[in-house]
């Protein structure tokens, strides 16, 4: 009923600015179902449509998440996934990548590689004796707006001038491993004229070349990488192929003027067109209009890479810090009208692959690395939590003897494998000093196959899925 | 354990299939051999050892004293009463062997019979006694592990608690919803949190119950009883039968002897942890002095009465709960006062 009001609110107001429509849905609010928009957003392969999935399956089948308070308390009634509210957006596809885990042999889900919504409804009943008396039973809507964290990455970008953009590009391009990767990239690069007249098929083909740079930079095993930018080059969507996305750095000098009509006055107006048509529109449509946001990062990964990748994720946090630091950006704060996201957790994934006595480790590692870059430019603004999870545990744990030292390790079995080993991964390390200190090789972090155990009306296993839904959303179901 | 000088490398090792315990919540994870494939699974260190570590100046703990004058007195009195019972048996058993030899075997048919039975008895509060203790030491441990953070502790009591409350019927389905918070990681202390809020809460609410029940019913006993003396008496035996219901709960020994000997621990802690301070007199006077004073002086006394009782069950209660309360608010006195002041209200005006 309280969604019809709110249409009919919405096409009442449609002339109105956004920010009027807000207004009537905070003004109605007491009187209606509520509704939290949770953004859930993961730098590269940071485990994230895994950790959604397993977050829905947790929600809807009760009994998983013991320390997430309304399930625990046994204050939920029922949760189900409903009609989500923007009807353009594509759904996640939760029965898709539910089935592809719950499959004989379990497979682990794609990764996807656009924004996609899916609304969950939770009723419940109110921990509170006057509120439970004044409204029975609550509801509250979970909006998870699942989208990459590549296009937060891109945020820095609108600052930056297309020179600007492209020496940092390419300075960053002079150490390995990224030098080796860029080879044919700057290669063609070179070979191409500047001042030349503008010609789309050598645009495409410069933008075509970059971008499998940065996929290459992506895909790469050794060292995990984590800054690409801009993001829809990896995560075209919809956009792939089109003008707003064929550009490329060029090599060009400070203050360098461009010939009008030449390829490089082409590319510089288009990386202004990628900023406003596509950064922008984003932060728009999508990122303007989240509550809590939920950040999880591949640290592990991260860490395993040594000094350079963890430098770039660091560089990544630090970036989609800066998203939620609206203060910094004069465009952003006037698109936020002064609203911003009220939570924020950073999750270090993938903890499974770690022995249960280090998971606090890897938490003060990710949060030593988040106050670094808080330290940057203080960080006024959300309550934030840091936490080390995993979506769905992969592994059990085991002890072995190696060396004459008894040792934590965990077992299950690694993708390359078809059978149960126990891997002791090494000591991650607990602060960033002691990350660039770290040796090669003194981590290793193996993939596993996903367990063959789970059921479709079971909920799955976890590490501190409930602790971060908890943090997340856990006060609005007091 | 590790020495952090000197790490090892990370390091994958092979397992044979068939040690790879069934992965649906396994209730064991065994320990392999360590010198034949130098991995073990998870295993938590089971079997409990004793009282080592506690120290004898636990409250809580029964104290053991070394014989006393008034022991050796007592002792040998009483072995010259056995003396003398076990002399006059003979000789009656003699003259009744003299009398007819079916009638003599008859009684020392009895008499062996009795004499074993008695034993038994006597084995089974031995057995129960040191059950309670044993109950007392393990909550002392797991008390000292959640000050300490000491996790294998906390793991080793957790799988004591479990494997004492396992065979419950009425538990199962709390146990299992336990279970199923186990394929998640969680670490010592969240456990022991979550099996406090899954499976002892709701012992809890039915310990809580039966504190109410007997509050209740020794106050309205004591109001309709004609004298004093049996006022005590009826509380007395209201409580033993409490002390027995929520040791039966929480999966402690029951009988009418523990009982006692329950009752002993429960009223040395009631006077040491200051419960009958002045605080709660003052409670005993506004509910003894209010409504039910009004009512009449003898429910007044019942209030107090229920009240005491009230307060030996809640002793029990932190005494006997296999951890203590964390997660789970613990019952309050208050609460209880209120709740058997309502109940004597609606009993008492017949609502």
């Amino acid at each position: 009923m309280s969604h019809d009001v709110r249409r009919t609110a919405e096409k009442m107001f449609a002339g109105l600015s956004d920010r009027t429509a807000d207004l009537v849905e905070g003004l109605a609010a007491p009187f209606s179902e509520r509704v939290v928009r949770v953004g859930v957003t993961g730098l590269a392969r940071a485990g994230k449509t895994v950790a959604l999935t397993a977050l829905i399956q947790n929600l809807l089948h009760q009994g998983g998440m013991p320390l997430f308070s309304v399930m625990g308390g046994g204050r939920l009634i029922g949760a189900q996934l409903s009609e989500q509210p923007d009807l353009t957006l594509p759904r996640f596809a939760f029965e898709d990548h539910r089935d592809a885990l719950i499959a004989d042999p379990p497979r682990w889900p794609e990764s996807t590689a656009s924004v996609s919504q899916l609304r969950l409804s939770l009723r419940y009943r109110s921990a509170g004796w006057l509120r439970r008396t004044v409204s029975g039973e609550s509801v509250l809507h979970i909006d998870l707006i699942d989208y990459p964290g590549e296009w937060l990455l891109d945020l820095p970008l609108m600052d930056l001038s297309f020179t600007d953009w492209s020496l940092q590009v390419f300075a960053a391009a002079e150490t390995e491993p990224r030098k080796t990767l860029a080879r044919d990239w700057r290669a063609l690069t070179e070979a191409t004229d500047l001042n030349a007249p503008m010609d789309p098929r050598s645009a495409q083909r410069l933008q075509q070349s970059y971008a499998d740079y940065l996929r290459a930079c992506r895909d790469n095993q050794r060292v995990k990488l984590s800054l690409h930018q801009p993001g829809r080059f990896l995560m075209p969507g919809d956009l792939a192929g089109s003008p707003a996305l064929t550009f490329a750095p060029l090599p060009l000098r400070p203050g360098q003027a461009l010939k009008r009509g030449s390829l490089a006055a082409v590319m510089a107006k288009r990386f202004e067109d990628y900023k406003h048509l596509v950064v922008w529109r984003f932060f728009k449509e999508h990122f303007a209009r989240i509550d809590r946001q939920l950040v999880l990062v591949d640290l592990l990964g991260a860490a395993e890479g040594g000094a350079v990748a963890a430098g770039e994720l660091q560089e990544g946090v630090a970036g989609v810090l800066q998203a939620f630091r609206p203060g910094q950006n004069r465009w952003l704060s006037a698109l936020l009208h002064g609203r911003r996201v009220e939570r924020i957790v950073f999750a270090a994934t993938k903890a499974d692959h770690l022995p249960t006595a280090q998971h606090d480790t890897l938490t003060r590692l990710l949060a030593s690395m988040l106050k670094e870059a808080q330290n940057r430019a203080a960080f006024a603004g959300a309550d934030t939590s840091v936490l080390a999870l995993a979506g769905l545990r992969a592994t059990r744990p085991a002890t072995a003897t190696l060396d004459g030292q008894t040792v934590d390790c965990v077992s299950g079995v690694p993708l390359d494998s078809d059978r149960v080993e126990a891997v002791f991964p090494g000591h991650v390390p607990s602060d960033l000093s002691q990350l660039r200190a770290l040796l090669p090789g003194a981590l290793e972090i193996l993939p596993f196959r996903a367990p063959d155990t789970l059921q479709e009306d079971r909920p799955f296993p976890h590490i501190k899925l409930d602790r971060a839904l908890e943090a997340l959303v856990g006060d609005l179901l007091k | 354990m590790t020495d952090p000088t000197n790490p090892p490398r990370p390091t994958r090792i092979a397992l044979d299939q068939k040690s790879h315990p069934d992965s649906r919540p396994s209730p064991k994870p065994s320990r392999l051999d360590a010198s034949s494939t130098k991995v073990a699974m998870q295993a938590i260190e089971e079997g409990f050892n004793g009282a080592a570590s506690v120290s004898d100046a636990d409250v809580l703990l029964p104290r053991r004293r070394g014989w006393s004058l008034t022991a050796w007195g007592l002792g040998l009195l009483a072995s010259f009463l056995v003396l003398v019972v076990g002399a006059d048996a003979v000789l009656k058993l003699r003259g009744l062997f003299g009398a007819t030899p079916w009638l003599g075997w008859a009684g020392l048919g009895l008499l062996v019979a009795g004499l074993s039975l008695l034993l038994l008895m006597i084995g089974r509060e031995w057995w129960l006694a040191r059950m309670l203790h044993r109950h007392q030491t393990a909550r002392h441990q797991i008390d000292l592990s959640l000050e300490t953070g000491d996790t294998r502790a906390m793991a080793r009591g957790l799988h004591q608690i479990e494997r004492r409350l396992a065979h419950r019927a009425d538990l199962a389905h709390a146990q299992e919803s336990f279970a199923l918070t186990q394929q998640n990681a969680y670490t010592e202390a969240e456990q022991l949190a979550l099996y406090e809020q899954i499976v002892l809460q709701g012992l809890d609410q039915r310990a809580v119950r039966a504190i109410r029940a007997a509050s209740v019913s020794s106050a309205w006993l004591t109001a309709i009883s004609p004298f004093a003396v049996l006022d005590v008496s009826l509380s007395l035996w209201r409580s033993l039968k409490l002390l027995r219901e929520i040791s039966a709960l929480y999966g402690g020994p029951q009988s009418a002897f523990s009982s006692l000997r329950l009752l002993r621990l429960v009223f040395r802690n009631l006077f040491i942890a200051g419960s009958l301070g002045a605080g709660d007199s003052l409670l005993q006077n506004i509910l003894g002095g209010g409504l039910a004073g009004k009512i009449s002086a003898k429910l007044s006394e019942g209030t107090i009465n229920g009240l005491m009782t009230a307060r030996v069950g809640l002793a029990a209660m932190t005494l006997l709960r296999p951890l203590p309360f964390q997660v789970v608010p613990a019952p309050t006195l208050t609460q209880l006062a209120t709740d058997l002041a309502n109940d004597l209200r609606t009993k008492a005006l017949g609502a």
